[in-house]
This record gives structure tokens, sequence and C-alpha cells, in this order.
């Protein structure tokens, strides 16, 4: 087993990580290390790694709502409601 | 412990500190020297009237309170510094161990009476002991310096220095939590500390994009195969938040070392710093 680990650096590399990741991922999973995910904060959208799909769907209706209302100022105003809308709606998900 | 190896070790100590005796000492003389200059600068754009007012402000706000209560004002002084400190140890670390081989030292440093678990330890001691030793007594002469030139400014406007004393007193109690803040934060980071040195010893060239590259590739295969991203969360977890492995008062400092993240921290840096050991022995 020795004589395999140390064969050359490479195999040493990879064992070593094995064992670091393999300690992390236990140590993370007894404890219930909390997985966080990319968040985006911004004021222009809401964007979770985990929900893409629903950012997607978001994204196209927001834009189809767009191209039907007139003015750049609507627009806007739309925008800010939808934003609400999908905040409520992740919410209710959740 | 043997007596021997007591001065083996401490002439590996000194070896690391010679050689990159610019990260240790230099890189922290220049930002002392930046900080007085600047200092200075501000001070002569000054009126004379309101530096002496601003002097005999100072020297109230410290008059009579404790310089361990007033300690974590220092503290802001010493962020240049301990950026420096990070970012020299990180350069240190990743060249340390590349080094050697890259220069052939190794040879020599392995046909002496010294092991490679030796030489290892005494690089990770160089980094979490010995360094922020430099730092402090930088700062502390930067200080000196500092308040020798308020005193000599009180004493030409007749301002009282009594509580420029105090403040004196306040500023060397500060340089012991700016040393425990670096110790705590190299314990902290141990697991980037062995990570760094694994790959020093491992790259044959750029260790710094291994090391890098490496880190990406393992958390996108543990997301793409497990589907967690408890690396990813670990590291979050650990750099995110500096008030973490900062000490700003006397009172914490026992239980920022002894905290289970600390303990755990230090258990999987061993695990990366007996690899980088075990992989001292390709020379090549």
């Amino acid at each position: 087993m020795k004589n395999i680990i140390l064969k050359n650096r490479y195999t040493l590399l990879v064992v070593t990580l094995v064992v670091y990741i393999g300690v992390l991922v236990a140590e993370g999973a007894i404890t219930g290390r909390e997985v966080r995910v990319f968040e985006f904060e911004n004021p222009f959208f809401d964007f979770n790694v985990n929900n893409f799909e629903g950012f997607r769907e978001n994204r196209e209706s927001r834009v189809s709502d767009d191209s039907r209302s007139g003015s750049g100022e609507d627009r806007g105003e739309n925008r800010g409601e939808n934003r609400d809308d999908s905040r409520d709606e992740d919410s209710g998900d959740a | 412990m043997d007596r021997f190896k007591i001065v083996q070790f401490y002439a590996l100590l000194r070896r690391e500190v010679l050689e990159h005796r610019n990260l240790f000492i230099g890189a922290p003389a220049v930002v002392a020297l930046l900080i007085l200059v600047a200092t200075f600068w501000v001070a002569m754009q000054i009126d004379e009237t309101q530096l002496a007012e601003g002097l005999s402000y100072i020297s109230v706000l410290f008059d009579g309170l404790s310089p361990f209560d007033m300690a974590p004002f220092f503290m802001l002084l010493a962020i240049p510094f301990m950026l420096t400190l990070y970012i020299s140890s990180v350069i240190y670390l990743i060249n340390t161990l590349f080094q050697d081989r890259k220069e052939m030292s190794i040879l020599f440093w392995q046909s002496m009476p010294v092991s490679n678990l030796q030489t290892v330890l005494s690089k990770v001691f160089t980094i979490v002991i010995v360094a922020p030793i430099f730092y402090v007594l930088n700062i502390f002469a930067m200080y000196l310096i500092g308040m020798i030139l308020l005193t000599i400014l009180g004493v030409s406007n007749d301002v009282d220095l009594v509580g420029i004393g105090w403040m004196f007193l306040a500023a060397i109690a500060s340089l012991v939590l700016i040393y425990f803040s670096a110790l705590v934060t190299s314990l902290w980071l141990l697991p980037s500390i062995g990570w760094l040195l694994l790959f020093s010893a491992f790259a044959k060239k750029t260790p710094l994009l291994w090391a890098g590259g490496v880190f990406i590739l393992v958390g996108f295969f543990e997301d793409f195969i497990f589907g967690t991203q408890y690396l990813a969360d670990w590291v979050q977890s650990r750099a995110a938040n500096p008030n973490q492995y900062l000490i700003f008062e006397f009172q914490s400092l026992l239980e920022r070392i002894f905290n289970y993240e600390t303990l755990f921290g230090i258990v999987v840096g061993s695990i990366l710093i007996t690899g980088a050991v075990y992989m001292r022995r390709f020379t090549d």
C-alpha cells in the first residue's frame, strides 16, 4: 500500500487530496455544515444557483411584460413589481 | 527534547529568516516608513495651532484610561501590516519548497542530519510564530518614532503630555493583540498553509497556478460527483469573516484558540502538511 501511495508524486497528491476531501465531506455531513449557494445580491434581479430554472422563467416573463408595456419608465416600474412578485414566489416555495 | 534537536531547529528557523528577510523584515519596514512619511506629510498640511489642539484632545482622550481597554484603537493602524503579512506569507509558502528543488539546495539539506519533517515544520513555524514577531517589532519601532515626534510637538506647543504616555502604553498593549491575531489567523488558516506547501513541494513549474487550478477542479468535481459544496462552503466559512480570527480583546484569546473550528482546521491542515513532508522525497 505504502509503495503504491509513494510510487510517484501524482499518486501521493491524489491520495492526500482524497483524504483531505474525505475528512471535509465527512465532517460536513456529520455536523450538518450548511451548504451555502452563490447568491448575487443586487437591485436589478434575484439570482440563486439552486433555483436557476425559476430565475430563467421569471426573466422570460419579465421580458415579455416589458415588451407589452410602453415607456421606459413603465418598464422600470414593472421590473420592480415583478421582482417583488418573484421574491414572494420564492418565499412561498421555501 | 534533545538539545541537539533544538539547536538543529533553531538553525533551520535562522536559515528561513535569513533567506527571506525581504519578506519578513524589509516589507513591514517599508510599510512603516510609508505610514510615517504619509503621517508627516499630513501633519505638515495642518496649521500648527490646530495641530496642538488635536494633540491636546488626544492627550485628554487617553489620559487615565486602561491601556488594555484602549488597545483595540491601534488595531486599525495594524491593518496594512496584517495585509502585508498575508501577502508575504502566500509568496513565501508557495515558493519555499519549490525554490529548494529548483536551485537543487534540497540535495544539500537532505545530505545534512535534518529530516524532511523538520524542514517542513520549520517553514510552518516560521510563518505561524516567527514572521509575526518581526512585523510586531516593526510596528513597535513605528510607534516609538511616532511617539517621539508627538512628544517633541507637545513640548514645543505646551501640551500636557501625560495622556500621550497613556496612549503609548495602549499602543504597546495593542502589539500583544496584533501578535496573537496573526498567530490565531495562521492557525485558523492552517489548511491554506498546508495547501500552498503541498503544491510548493509538488509542482515542477508554476506552483501558484497548480494550487489555484487544482482547488477549482476539486471543488468542481465535488459538486459534479456528490452534488455537494462542502469544500466551497468550508473555505467561505473560514475566509469570509475576519472577526473569527482577529482578536480585539484579551478576554477572547483562549476562546479563539481552543474552539472546535480552529482545532478542526489544525487537523485538516496537518493532513496537507503531512502530504508536503512526503512529497519532499521527490527531488526532481
